[in-house]
């Protein structure tokens, strides 16, 4: 049975030319798990969007969204609309208020469910989503996994039938991500919810998902299963979103059933070639070993009375090399990093950048033109209110002349290929755009170090490999 | 130790309100020494005598400055102790500025105790019946402060590193700042919109909202509730029958002792001790379960 029917649906923004969605038809089984994948800008957050009628943006529609029996894109009430939940992209920003226990009731209070029964609900879900160990805590002091997880968890209380995700995992670290969406299949077998997720993450999911969505350009390109999408959409540039071992599949060109995750990949690998593990794959040694960054015997902790959080970290990075720092959330990876750019200070051990002690770089010396750093969210490296005058703004601390600041600043924006993004503000760009600009402040100083936190998260693909080329300049 | 805090936040509050009360409007010093030392043990059986002992030299300040103060201003009083030229301090007007000193400094500890005891959250849930867009504004406003503390150091953080921090004092510092401040404020704008959104997504027009009620009123509540209004009732009906007035001026003279004076101040002593004795037995219970064990 049909839980969600969309047939012709159209969208224009106000003011917009292009239709954002076009002819878009599709419906959701009751029980399925749908999964949409497009690129971004694609229309995939503004096709949910209209789907959860409270939220629905606003500008020119045509076309019918059936929920249940009701077509809820011309009259949907609130009643109707709350057996929807949705659960959006930035694990931070939907937390409305400061208590865990409060954010939890907020939704069934709104909805008018008896003080008695959101008691047992809350309790239920709780214990349900593991909450119940921070139940009373404060929503600031959550990791974005928790966060995300009493998000889901908040709609979850309300006993929605249908639940449409808007790339939740993107903000989060891989850990929790497969954390986030193992939650979410448990939920679909044990309850039945109906699932419908966007999502670029498609490595946990791909192969559980009932049917898979494509958007290109407002237009649905592709609605069938996964399995057959592996065959059907060879070629086009949306097959970089698809798990590895599909990707390892349609390059190999074996006439076998494609895998859709790890393990059927294995399988696959072990029945059409030999069975044998490659070897190790040991790290070209860097052509002049030269250290730049070195540390000693690291310690830190935030403050007095808490736990280590490096205890006697050492490494030592040579010139031109790549390094990176693996580890889970908490384990300290933006805290060494903090170190390192001379943020924070450790209270035992030494850095020493390009053979010197960090503590000597005096007056910002340490930021012109040796070591940059950028935050996990690029949104930071921006103050003004266009990315051209950040990058002026940028040079200018180098203390160029003037015409030099201008050169400088030109030079950038053409190797980074940004013209067409320097006059609009930081935050109207998108995440992937944002970065690219993000990194090209960096480079202005033109630095031989340059530090990164986690910087493909909430990127696609397609944002990944242009940063990574970004990367490569 | 938390057993009185664990009591209904409305009755904490009622006894806060009545200690206030009691305190405020009366200045009679053994009343005043008797709170003092309430509050003193109050903190104790909390477990915060630590935060008392770094706080005592503060006290001590504010009791010497409002103790000199007041015979400075107030030339009133029998006893003269210095006179020189139109400087006259009486032993009164000294007596009285240790009074209103011991009187604030209870006060203070009083509410220190109360903030561990009461945190905002019970507050809120005790207002929340009565206005839920109050309520609502400020759990939002209480969730924003600490996100915008943590934002507002990482885009500081942020800037340092790219070597954008100032290091001299002068107007680009100043710019700097506004800058930073302002990118704060566009940042919180651009996620306040995902924040209504979510508000949005989890409303209901329709629908009638009710109203979670986290802490439940219990037997023991009501019953303390009584015994504090009966208290409060009963010190008020003395006091308003002059039975703890206390005179400084012109010469200190206080009540002679009889049955209602002891009645007044016995109903105050329970008012001020619960707490402490409520955590002492708690404690005691404690003790002697863990001694079974």
């Amino acid at each position: 049975m049909e839980i969600l029917q969309i047939k012709n649906l159209d969208f224009t923004y106000p003011g917009e030319k292009i239709k954002t969605l076009e002819n878009i038809s599709f419906s959701v089984l009751k029980g399925s798990i749908n999964l949409l994948i497009g690129a971004t800008g694609s229309g995939k957050s503004t096709l949910l969007r209209l789907i959860k009628t409270q939220i629905r943006p606003v500008g020119q529609t045509s076309g019918k969204i059936i929920f249940e029996t009701d077509d809820i894109l011309t009259d949907g009430t609130d009643l109707i609309s709350s057996k929807i939940g949705f659960v959006g992209q930035d694990p931070d920003q939907q937390i409305v208020t400061d208590k865990v226990w409060s954010e939890l009731v907020f939704g069934p209070e709104n909805m008018g469910i008896d003080s008695n029964d959101i008691h047992i609900r809350a309790a239920e879900i709780s214990s349900y989503f593991g909450i119940d160990n921070w139940y009373e805590d404060d929503t600031d002091k959550l990791s974005g996994g928790q966060k995300q997880i009493l998000n889901l968890a908040s709609v979850m209380i309300t006993q929605p039938d249908i639940l449409i995700l808007d790339e939740p995992t993107s903000q989060l670290d891989p850990v929790s991500a497969s954390a986030f969406i193992s939650t979410l299949v448990k939920l679909n077998t044990e309850f039945g919810t109906t699932v419908l997720i966007a999502e670029h993450r498609t490595e946990d999911l791909f192969h559980l998902a009932d049917k898979l969505l494509i958007l290109d350009k407002g237009k649905l390109i592709f609605d069938d299963t996964p399995l057959s999408a592996c065959t059907r959409m060879k070629g086009h540039y949306i097959y970089d979103n698809f798990p590895a071992s599909a990707k390892l599949w349609s390059k190999l060109d074996i006439k076998d059933l494609c895998p859709l995750c790890v393990k059927d990949g294995i399988k696959f690998l072990e029945k059409n070639f030999y069975p044998s593990r490659s070897e190790t794959i040991t790290a070209d040694a860097a052509a002049d070993c030269l250290p730049v960054v070195q540390t000693y015997n690291l310690w830190f902790r935030y403050s007095k009375n808490e736990k280590d959080i490096l205890k006697g970290a050492a490494f030592t990075v040579q010139k031109g090399e790549t390094y990176s720092i693996l580890g889970s959330n908490g384990s300290g990876k933006t805290t060494i990093l903090n170190l390192i750019s001379g943020l924070v200070r450790p209270y035992r051990g030494c850095i020493k950048i390009n053979g010197k002690k960090i503590t000597e770089y005096k007056n910002n010396t340490l930021y012109r033109g040796t070591l940059a750093f950028l935050p996990q969210d690029p949104k930071l490296v921006f103050i003004n209110d266009t990315v051209e005058k950040d990058l002026i703004e940028a040079a200018e601390s180098l203390a160029y002349s003037y015409q030099n600041t201008q050169l400088r600043t030109a030079e950038i924006i053409d190797q980074f290929e940004i013209k067409s993004l320097i006059h609009m503000h930081p935050y109207d760009l998108s995440g992937g755009e944002r970065q690219i600009c993000a990194i090209a402040k960096l480079m202005i100083s033109d630095p031989q170090i340059i530090l990164l936190d986690e910087p493909t998260k909430g990127l696609d693909s397609v944002c990944k490999k242009s940063s990574d080329h970004c990367l490569n300049i | 130790m938390r057993a009185y805090s664990n009591f209904h936040p409305a009755v904490l509050l009622c006894q806060f309100i009545s200690i206030l009360l009691t305190v405020m409007f009366t200045f009679n010093p053994v009343i005043q020494i008797t709170s003092v030392i309430g509050a003193v043990l109050c903190m104790i059986t909390i477990g915060q005598a630590d935060k008392l002992k770094k706080n005592l030299k503060y006290y001590m300040i504010i009791f010497i400055i409002v103790c000199l103060t007041n015979p400075l201003f107030s030339q009133y009083g029998q006893t003269i102790l210095i006179k020189y030229k139109f400087i006259v301090i009486t032993f009164e007007s000294l007596m009285y500025g240790a009074g209103l000193g011991i009187n604030i400094i209870g006060v203070i500890i009083w509410c220190q105790a109360y903030s561990f005891m009461i945190s905002t959250e019970k507050y809120m849930a005790l207002f929340k019946g009565k206005s839920p867009k109050i309520s609502l504004i400020l759990a939002v406003t209480l969730r924003y402060i600490p996100m915008l503390r943590r934002r507002w150091k990482e885009i500081l953080n942020t800037q340092r590193a790219l070597g954008m921090y100032p290091t001299k004092k002068d107007l680009k510092k100043v710019k700097f700042f506004l800058l930073c401040f302002l990118a704060l404020m566009s940042w919180s704008f651009e996620s306040a919109a995902d924040t209504t959104n979510s508000i949005l997504s989890r409303s209901c027009k329709d629908a009638k909202k009710t109203n979670y009620i986290f802490y439940k009123i219990k037997k023991s509540d009501i019953f303390l509730m009584i015994i504090y209004a009966f208290m409060l009732l009963l010190f008020g009906f003395f006091a308003l029958k002059g039975c703890i007035d206390f005179e400084y001026y012109p010469i200190i003279k206080a009540q002679n002792i009889n049955i209602e004076v002891i009645a007044a101040f016995t109903s105050f002593c329970i008012l001020i001790f619960t707490p402490s004795l409520i955590e002492l037995k708690e404690a005691l219970a404690w003790k002697y379960y863990r001694s079974k064990i």
